[in-house]
């Protein structure tokens, strides 16, 4: 029956069904089955395979944001028992994402959220139009282990580097690594603020965010 | 109003029931006004407030369509009007982007961050262009002060280029009464320069948003209000619903501006682009997008309200065939579409990246569509039938006076090669990148040249300085 249950579980995460993943989650829970194997054996068989047919070209950009949303959906129901249980989740890193003070576009941070998701990452996004003292205490309560900082505009730009001194003043800087995206940013401007990475899209993004996590 | 050729996706009943969804949009779900005097304004006026969202009811669509006004000029400095623009749904004008970040190097074919002199350079150019009627700063600096980047741009395009400019400047506040004091200097004045605005995708009206709507309303500079929802993301994937959304933003925002100031002159901005769902990237060429955009444009000229659409760009990295093919087609559909002020001519990479071959070629095939889609009149003199019966059956028009007379208005290309294949063989072969990069060599090898003098340039240094000392203080 949990052999069911998981196919089911990773079908959901197929088809993008999010209402129905928060419940079979929950169905899951009921049934007795340990959280981190609802996670590992159900949702998770389900992500990967989007993100590994994504990678193939078979399927696209909406299948896999659905695909994340329906994570959301089911962790939003586990976390209790998965923090509550000795193995707690394996994810390939943590990361908090958030849009910087006065900029409220998010399209290309949800991208990058939904990717990242797919790859393993645990990531909160924290919104829109986030001022530097907000991110400050987001990384002391949530502890990422990266922080993504996104800007469309040149001027809103200029607050990634006021969060970076945040970090710093509040002395969080060594605790966290920090990426930098967005359209008018580039490797130069990452490097005159001192961010830790920089990606020009979505899919480069994964390949510097598990590439500074395994770094240390 | 010219319709000869015009391209319409939606009659008008169609536009009628387009209209009447983003009008159902803004009373069901409305805005985001995140700017209190903005809500306030709204609230005022009737709307229903709830936080931040706005919920507006029909009758303030309808009020501010009856004080909207329907033509006005947007000038030029040339002191003769030769190039002041007629704004209204009719005529059709073709013009640069903005803001581009990235240059293709004309002499190393580098991709590199744009500069200071790039923004001269092609503000100097685009004075040359025929077909280019207004200006955007087509790049954006980054070797200025980011603070006063606007102005210092702006005192470019007013240093080099004397034809109508629109702005783009990312601050609301004082922005705009700086930007037409340094009009002003050169014999500009507030209708000589046009202001684009943008809305946040989608349904959003932000702080800036609303701070140069109310600007522009007050100092009654032409304000732009254009949108940026990219089918399938930002925006709904269905073209009708997206165009609707857009719509929707556009009239709430109309709203607030005639509110602010009624009558005061607005121009309708289409904007659509598309999310490549395998790359990621956001296209501003493809079909899905074009005919979004086209249906929005519709519903604009439905209202008869002057529009602000697109032509001459494209999406790719360099100058090779995808360039060519999309610039040439943008060109062909913006026309067909009978937008009034046509804009992003020469734009790459979706925007992030322009050049100065781009721009010539956008001009080369802007002129290109003019000259295959003018009106044409039928009436009785048009036709020269006395002419038919002199040259006869089989006869030759070549020699004729009426030849003679006619061929000199016909287009002439600079970059197209109309040889036959010896003339063109023995000529080396050239490909159109070669002639392009002839064409362009020639026309940046002389300076760029003011066409103010030294005082007025050095009232505009000072005008920027003082900004930049304002706001450090």
């Amino acid at each position: 029956m949990s052999e069911e249950m998981y196919h089911q579980m990773a079908q959901a995460v197929l088809d993008g069904e999010i209402d129905i993943a928060g419940e079979l989650a929950q169905q899951g829970l009921d049934a007795g089955l340990p959280a981190s194997d609802i996670l590992s054996e159900g949702f998770v068989k389900g992500i990967e395979e989007v993100g590994d047919c994504f990678g193939k070209g078979e399927l696209f950009l909406p299948e896999l944001t659905s695909a994340a949303e329906c994570m959301k959906a089911a962790l939003a129901v586990l976390k209790p028992a998965l923090e509550a249980s000795e193995g707690g989740r394996q994810v390939t890193g943590t990361a908090v994402a958030g849009s910087v003070k006065g900029d409220v576009h998010e399209i290309g941070k949800t991208i990058v959220c939904s990717m990242l998701s797919a790859a393993g990452f645990e990531v909160t996004d924290v919104g829109l139009d986030i001022s530097p003292k907000t991110f400050v205490e987001k990384v002391s309560e949530l502890k990422p282990q990266l922080l993504l900082l996104s800007a469309l505009l040149t001027t809103t730009m200029l607050a990634q580097r006021e969060t970076i001194e945040a970090l710093k003043a509040a002395g969080l800087r060594g605790e966290v690594k920090v990426m930098v995206g967005g359209a008018p940013v580039t490797q130069e401007w990452a490097d005159e603020i001192g961010a830790d990475g920089f990606a020009e899209d979505a899919i480069e993004a994964v390949a510097v965010a598990r590439k500074l996590v395994t770094s240390g | 109003m010219i319709t000869a050729g015009r391209q319409i996706m939606w009659d008008e009943e169609a536009c009628s029931r387009g209209h009447s969804a983003a009008l159902e949009i803004l009373e069901r779900v409305g805005v985001e006004v995140r700017h209190g005097t903005g809500i306030a304004m709204f609230e005022k006026a009737g709307a229903r407030i709830e936080n931040t969202r706005v919920r507006l009811p029909r009758e303030l669509i309808e009020e501010a369509l009856v004080t909207a006004p329907r033509a006005f000029s947007l000038r030029a400095r040339d002191g003769d009007g030769a190039l002041d623009l007629d704004v209204r749904d009719g005529p059709v004008y073709f013009g640069t982007g903005s803001d581009c970040l990235y240059v293709l190097d004309p002499v190393t074919g580098e991709r590199r961050r744009a500069l200071l002199a790039d923004v001269e350079a092609g503000a100097a150019l685009t004075e040359r262009l025929p077909n280019i009627d207004f200006v955007m700063s087509v790049w954006l600096p980054q070797d200025v002060p980011q603070e006063v980047v606007d102005l210092v741009q702006l005192a470019a395009m007013l240093t080099y280029t004397r034809k109508p400019i629109v702005v783009s400047s990312p601050r609301g506040g004082d922005a705009m009464r700086e930007q037409v004091e340094l009009a002003e200097v050169c014999g500009g004045a507030a209708d000589s320069l046009a202001c684009l605005t943008m809305t946040a995708p989608s349904l959003i009206l932000d702080e800036v948003c609303v701070e140069k709507t109310l600007s522009c309303a007050e100092l009654k500079v032409p304000m732009v209000l254009e949108t940026g929802n990219s089918l399938g993301s930002t925006g709904p994937a269905s073209p009708q619903t997206c165009a609707a959304v857009g719509h929707a933003e556009v009239m709430a925002t109309l709203v607030l501006h005639q509110l602010a100031n009624p009558g005061a002159p607005f121009i309708y901005g289409t904007g659509m682009s598309q999310l490549d769902m395998a790359t990621t990237v956001d296209l501003f060429f493809g079909p899905e997008s074009w005919l979004a955009g086209h249906l929005q444009l519709n519903l604009a000229q439905s209202l008869s309200l002057p529009t602000f659409d697109y032509a001459g760009y494209s999406d790719a990295k360099s100058h090779d065939e995808q360039c060519v093919a999309e610039i040439m087609s943008s060109s062909i559909v913006g026309l067909s579409s009978g937008g009034t002020l046509l804009h992003d001519v020469g734009y790459l990479e979706g925007g992030l990246l322009s050049s100065y071959e781009a721009l010539i070629m956008g001009d080369e095939f802007a002129g290109f569509a003019r000259a295959g889609m003018q009106e044409l009149s039928s009436d009785d003199a048009a036709f020269d039938i006395d002419e038919v019966d002199q040259v006869g059956p089989g006869g030759s028009y070549l020699p004729r006076q009426s030849t003679r007379k006619g061929y000199r208005g016909w287009w002439r290309s600079t970059l197209l090669d109309r040889s036959n294949a010896s003339q063109w063989r023995a000529s080396g072969s050239p490909t159109l990148g070669d002639r392009l990069h002839t064409r362009t060599t020639d026309l940046l090898a002389t300076a760029p040249e003011p066409v103010v003098g030294s005082d007025t340039a050095s009232q505009l240094a000072t005008l920027v300085e003082q900004a930049r000392e304002r706001m450090s203080s």
